[in-house]
């Protein structure tokens, strides 16, 4: 049974901090592009199997873990393309 | 499934960089996504970037030495994003105002040019009797001016005459009945010149319903030595 300090710290702020960001991204796009939420998601996805890898699992849950970063990173880059394009379109974009 | 760790990473570090490299050469440039959210936003995928290097480095076996500072980019990846969601949402704040404030001033300017090619004299009063408001035309015929801050104020030379009894009258006294008031008034200055006008007062409601001050116009009836 192992984790990180940091990881929980990672964990908490994600929790404190991902209703906040939601929010505030809420104001200014009333539709969260699918790409940037699921990023997220993907994103603290990753610090709780970072956390679960500790306790059960060790592999599969490390491996999802780093896949997790992995589809987020992927995310953010599929959100900026889109915004990128809709900018292009004469659109105000939605990142 | 080590293997998929490292890919995991690979996918990642590359993502991220693309991610980061997308957001600084975007050219679009909006009153919300500023060039410094962009630049914040880089920052905060370029901390990723960093974690997938050290995650290969680790599981590749070549160093773990970089693996006590991925846990300060990890860290300060999500206080990162929220601090860009608050700029953004600041950000939009400022631009509804600024246009709210562009919105007023284009009416105020439209209004004031209508009061001003009025021909007549329109004066606002306060409550007290006291001018706050003079167009062109009233400064024209009454010699009022306005101060540097828009205030204005009556040469106090001339006088207020009822022309049908020749009794003195201001401007205070006819718009404090609070009722709608039309008469025959006669301006004279101190070296005889006098200007027979037509004025109208109308009470405004202030806050409350009481009254707020009126809005005085007139006209030139004749103008004699």
């Amino acid at each position: 049974m192992t984790y990180q300090p940091s990881e929980i710290a990672d964990l908490v702020l994600a929790l404190a901090l991902g209703p906040v960001l939601v929010i505030a991204v809420r104001q200014v796009v009333p539709r969260i592009p699918k790409s940037g939420a699921l990023a997220l998601i993907a994103m603290f996805g990753g610090y709780v199997f970072t956390i679960a890898e500790g306790f059960v699992l060790p592999d599969l849950f490390n491996a999802v873990e780093h896949a997790c970063y992995a589809i987020a990173g992927v995310l953010f880059v599929v959100m900026l393309l889109q915004y990128r394009r809709a900018a292009h379109d004469g659109g105000r974009g939605s990142a | 499934m080590n293997a998929v760790v490292v890919v995991s990473d690979v996918v990642s570090t590359i993502a991220f960089l693309a991610a980061a490299i997308i957001a600084l050469t975007l050219r679009f440039e909006s009153p919300i996504v500023t060039r410094s959210v962009r630049y914040m936003f880089a920052a905060a995928m370029t901390l990723y970037v960093f974690v997938g290097v050290s995650n290969i480095l680790e599981h590749t076996g070549i160093t773990a030495a970089l693996d006590v500072y991925e846990d300060f980019a990890e860290i300060l990846f999500l206080p990162t994003l929220a601090y860009i969601a608050s700029t953004m949402f600041q950000n939009q704040q400022l631009d509804s105002q600024a246009k709210a404030a562009r919105v007023m001033q284009r009416q105020n300017d439209l209004l004031l040019n209508i009061v001003d090619t009025v021909p007549g004299g329109i004066l606002v009063l306060d409550p007290s009797g006291a001018v706050t408001f003079a167009n062109e035309g009233a400064e024209r015929l009454l010699s009022t001016q306005s101060d540097a801050f828009g205030s204005v104020q009556i040469t106090p030379s001339w006088t207020l005459v009822d022309p049908s009894d020749g009794s003195s009258t201001s401007l205070g006294e006819i718009a404090s009945g609070g009722a709608l008031v039309r008469r025959p008034l006669r301006v004279k200055w101190p070296d005889g010149t006098m200007l027979d006008i037509v004025l109208s007062s109308t009470p405004m409601s202030g806050k409350g319903g009481e009254l707020g001050g009126s809005v005085v116009a007139f006209e030139p009836a004749a103008s004699r030595q």
